[in-house]
């Protein structure tokens, strides 16, 4: 009996040497910054060349329209504007030359439509949503030289306004 | 000192080359799409004049021409105008054709020229006769 007492009591005199540490024990924390920058991202492609063409016998002497048109693709992850030059001039590598109106479909009213033609995107993938319009108006006659013309049309994404 | 101030004026003029870039956000992305217009060749005469030749006081030998029968063409191309004329029905001679203004373009167009039809190998001898039917001169604009 007196011997279970003694072990006892040594057993708690080690448990109670023990119990300060626990309770002091140190601890630390260090933090690291984490960030994440996105760059600003767009593309823009259109699927193809435009081409347009008169029909001789119906159209000379009156007036006219013919267009062509292509689709466009728009990728962006910020606010952005697709935009196009509004006059588009079609050359036949001489002196003569013709002025075409160009547009991008659907219209947006909230341009104004004398300088630019414009859309706005969201974020987001944008494929297929959008047509670049080419469209030439006019009173055909003979002075219009027989052959083709030839040009660029150039569309460009670009920040949204505020 | 000076070391400090020549590496001082390098880091502000890198900061002023990069203001532009950071201010106008990314720069525009471009797509280019070819366009072509192709304008059809057109052409068109027309003249409606009746071309008769009348030979009067029994007539001496050699050619009889009519009178000058105007017409107008146009065309955008460099367009050429050729004529084939054919005698009337049983008419005697050697029939031949003549135009003015052989060549029409986008720069000279629409131009107006004459036509005149031209009977030779006539004689005295030619018995006097009316050929009304069948004849023509047909222009062409190509």
């Amino acid at each position: 009996m007196q011997k279970v007492l003694t072990t006892s009591m040594a057993a708690a005199a080690l448990l109670a040497a023990c119990l300060p540490s626990v309770a002091s024990q140190a601890s630390d924390q260090a933090t690291a910054d984490v960030t994440l920058n996105i760059e600003k991202y767009a593309s823009v492609s259109i699927w193809s060349d435009i081409t347009m063409k008169t029909v001789t016998s119906d159209w000379f002497c009156q007036s006219k329209k013919t267009s062509g048109s292509s689709v466009v693709d728009v990728t962006n992850n910020f606010d952005a504007t697709l935009r196009v030059v509004k006059t588009l001039e079609l050359t036949d590598g001489g002196s003569l030359t013709v002025d075409v109106e160009v547009a991008l479909m659907p219209v947006n009213l909230a341009y104004d439509p004398g300088e630019y033609s414009c859309i706005d995107f969201d974020p987001g993938d944008h494929t297929g949503e959008t047509t670049l319009w080419v469209e030439l108006e006019k009173h055909w006659t003979v002075a219009d030289a027989a052959g083709t013309y030839s040009g660029t049309v150039t569309v460009e994404v670009v920040e949204a306004l505020p | 000192m000076s070391r400090l101030y020549v590496i001082g004026v390098a880091v502000a003029l890198l900061a002023l080359a990069a203001l532009p870039a950071m201010a106008g956000g990314p720069a525009p992305q471009t797509d280019v799409a070819d366009v072509t217009l192709t304008i059809d060749q057109y052409c068109e005469i027309a003249y409606g004049t009746v071309i008769a030749i009348v030979v009067t006081d029994g007539g001496a030998a050699g050619s009889y021409t009519s009178t000058a029968a105007p017409y107008s063409a146009s065309a955008n191309f460099a367009a050429t105008i050729s004529g084939v004329v054919v005698a009337p029905t049983g008419a005697p001679g050697t029939w031949t054709n003549s135009l003015t203004l052989k060549n029409v373009g986008p720069a000279s167009s629409p131009g107006t020229g004459n036509a005149t039809v031209t009977v030779s190998g006539l004689s005295i001898s030619t018995p006097a006769a009316s050929y009304l039917t069948g004849g023509t001169l047909t222009l062409t604009i190509q």
